[in-house]
């Protein structure tokens, strides 16, 4: 089975072979392993990894996701996304990725003030608006020279990552 | 005694004083919001009245209706908790109005020290030492100004009502003093319910140590020394520990005085928190007291051995404080890591959403103080704080191994918390060496990343594995009393012996 995965800003293609009811073997970082599984529950396993002669016991928890898996070991607890799924619903997603930095909250936030009105023109780094996340308040500022053309928030709308909040157009 | 008491909080709090009153054989009241309805304080308490809408002020921050379910419940007392309505005078008064014991000071006491700038006024007056700053709180932009540049910058504008640093922000210029002025006001209108705002001078590098006391109605006041909590980001702590490493047994003494002067001087009783700034030079400044219970006070319970909500709740009922100060000793080391559900590599924003599956820590000399589990919502609406983890060693090297091992073995999935940045930190050599201060999160680990995904094989195998061999979980072949084992005592029919 190949993977193509991506994670903390890197991307990470494997394949990996089931050589047995409970084995795989998967080239990464580089080395050969051979990984023997004992799943434990439906979120713990538990991986005897296999690599140069020596053995070592992983105790690993594992939560499937929206396009990918949480995975924690050793404290360290991560989102892995799978890229194929990511790549296959793209088209749908909403602009994140359009045009310079848009206005849109970093976390699920609720709206708690509307700095600009339509018509105004904003300076980079001018505030926008204020959005509130447990009880956090977080400026969001313009990042170009440019026009309010439309609000698409009020105050108390509950907002997400991707939406945007205000258009700005860019004025030169 | 009491015999019913209302838990007005959520949380990992609402949990710890439930636990509390159970092992005191006292009936406990849980209230919860919409949003909170499949929470764990709920379940672990022996009757729930729900309150309201998600948002705090319909729910939490509503003294009506928290009132109304202690009547209608027939609570005879309430623990406020921190945050919320821990530290509103009008809640206490209203509650004793009805005929409710609060779990706290007296009104005029959270009055007298709550407000900052009256507390500094009391201080100046008691002779403790205080940090240059305004008297009195002011929204207008003009005094802020003219004070600003008479304490000169940076300056710190901070709620009068604050707490958790909500409505603080570190002013360098003039320039910004406008806009950190009215987003403050308005987190401390949102947080607290009371816009007032003032300015105080911003320390460099201070080192934030505090010290808990205990009062109660007879006139009996100790203090059980210090928690030091300088590992602050955003003016919030997340690592605390007792002892610091910054007090001399000469520095213990004089500033645990001061905090029972002051207690005393405000006619104080119940738990609460003196907090201090310590200078390089081992000067001390008065900071703010805190009139409830605080987030770290396990740390304090884990050196002392004192259980602070019991005392809480005895004193409440009028009950004495058998313990004097000669008592109170200090026995080995302890920390606490705040687990936030925040993302440390995006300036710790809150992140909420649910939790799929946590495993919690355990092993000698560690406590979990939690409120989440396994399926938990983590509402947009509350604090991100969604546990703590607490552990006691013989001493600080000790505990910071013991920490470290117990961070290692922190499973939650499905959230992002600051549990590898918490790693980080205790793994860090400034820490090692305790040359803890305020900025310590900003002066060394600011543009923290976490190590590098291709170094960590084992999260790649996990994520494999998980693919490769889901689906459900096999019997373990011999388990002891399944149908399938035939065992004599199943099998052989009935028979004495």
């Amino acid at each position: 089975m190949d993977f193509s995965l991506a994670t903390r800003g890197e991307e990470i293609a494997f394949s990996a072979e089931t050589t047995g009811p409970d084995e795989f073997s998967a080239t990464l970082g580089g080395k050969d392993y051979h990984i023997r599984v004992s799943r434990i529950t439906e979120f713990e396993l538990c991986l005897f990894l296999s690599c140069g002669g020596k053995t070592s016991v992983k105790r690993v928890f594992v939560a499937p996701g929206n396009a990918g898996k949480w995975v924690a070991a050793r404290g360290d607890c991560r989102f892995i996304r799978d890229l194929s799924t990511e790549r296959a619903r793209q088209g749908r997603k909403k602009g994140l990725s359009e045009g310079p930095k848009p206005i849109t909250p970093p976390m699920p936030a609720v709206v708690v003030r509307v700095s600009v009105s339509v018509g105004d023109e904003v300076e980079p780094g001018d505030p926008v608006i204020v959005v509130s996340a447990m009880k956090m308040e977080t400026t969001l500022t313009a990042s170009f020279k440019g026009r309010v053309e439309r609000i698409n928030a009020a105050v108390g709308d509950k907002v997400a990552p991707g939406d945007i909040l205000v258009d700005i157009a860019a004025v030169e | 005694m009491f015999s019913k008491v209302l838990v007005a909080n959520r949380g990992e709090i609402a949990c710890r004083v439930i636990r509390c009153l159970k092992e005191m054989g006292i009936s406990s009241v849980a209230v919860y919001s919409e949003a909170d309805s499949r929470a764990l304080h709920v379940r672990l308490a022996d009757v729930a009245a729900l309150l309201g809408p998600a948002e705090p002020a319909s729910s939490y921050l509503d003294a009506e209706k928290i009132i109304a379910a202690a009547r209608d419940t027939g609570a005879e007392a309430i623990h406020p908790g921190y945050g919320f309505l821990s530290e509103n005078a009008g809640f206490a008064e209203a509650c004793q109005k009805a005929g409710l014991t609060f779990i706290g000071p007296p009104a005029s006491a959270i009055r007298a020290l709550g407000r900052k700038t009256a507390a500094r006024r009391l201080m100046m007056q008691a002779g403790v030492p205080v940090i240059p700053g305004m008297e009195r709180p002011s929204s207008d932009l003009g005094l802020l100004t003219r004070e600003a540049a008479r304490i000169g910058y940076p300056v710190l504008v901070k709620a009068t009502a604050g707490g958790g640093g909500k409505g603080m922000r570190v002013v360098a210029t003039e320039s910004d003093l406008a806009e950190a002025a009215k987003t403050a006001e308005a987190e401390a209108k949102a947080a607290f319910n009371d816009g007032g705002i003032y300015l105080e001078k911003y320390l460099d590098r201070p080192r934030h140590v505090e010290i808990q006391v205990l009062c109660d109605r007879h006139g009996n006041a100790v203090h059980l020394l210090e928690r030091e909590c300088s590992i602050q980001r955003r003016h919030q702590k997340i690592v605390e520990e007792s002892p610091s490493l910054a007090l001399t047994p000469e520095l213990r003494e004089e500033m645990g005085r001061a905090a029972v002067a002051a207690a005393r001087s405000a006619g104080y009783e119940n738990a609460g928190t003196v907090e201090f700034l310590v200078d390089r030079n081992g000067g001390f400044y008065f900071l703010e007291v805190n009139t409830r219970l605080q987030v770290e006070h396990p740390v304090t319970e884990m050196v002392t051995g004192v259980d602070l909500v019991r005392r809480q709740v005895e004193i409440a009922a009028g009950l004495p404080l058998n313990l004097r100060q000669e008592d109170v000793r200090g026995r080995g080391h302890a920390i606490e890591c705040r687990i936030c559900g925040e993302d440390p590599e995006n300036s710790f924003y809150p992140c909420p959403g649910t939790v799929l599956f946590v495993h919690e820590p355990t092993g000698p000399f560690i406590r979990n103080d939690s409120g989440i589990f396994s399926g938990a919502t983590v509402p947009v609406e509350y604090d991100p704080l969604l546990g703590k983890l607490i552990v006691w060693a013989e001493d600080r090297a000790g505990a910071i191994a013991r920490m470290r091992r117990a961070l290692s073995d922190y499973a939650v999935l499905g959230i992002t918390t600051i549990i590898p940045f918490l790693s980080d930190v205790l793994a860090s050599e400034p820490f090692a060496r305790g040359e803890l201060h305020t900025g310590f999160i900003e002066e060394h680990f600011s543009g923290w990343k976490p190590a590098p995904p291709g170094t960590d094989v084992t999260a790649l195998a996990a994520y494999a594995a998980d693919e490769l061999f889901g689906g459900p979980v096999k019997p373990s072949p011999g388990a002891g009393y399944s149908e399938a084992f035939a065992s004599p005592w199943r099998t052989l029919g009935g028979f004495r012996l």
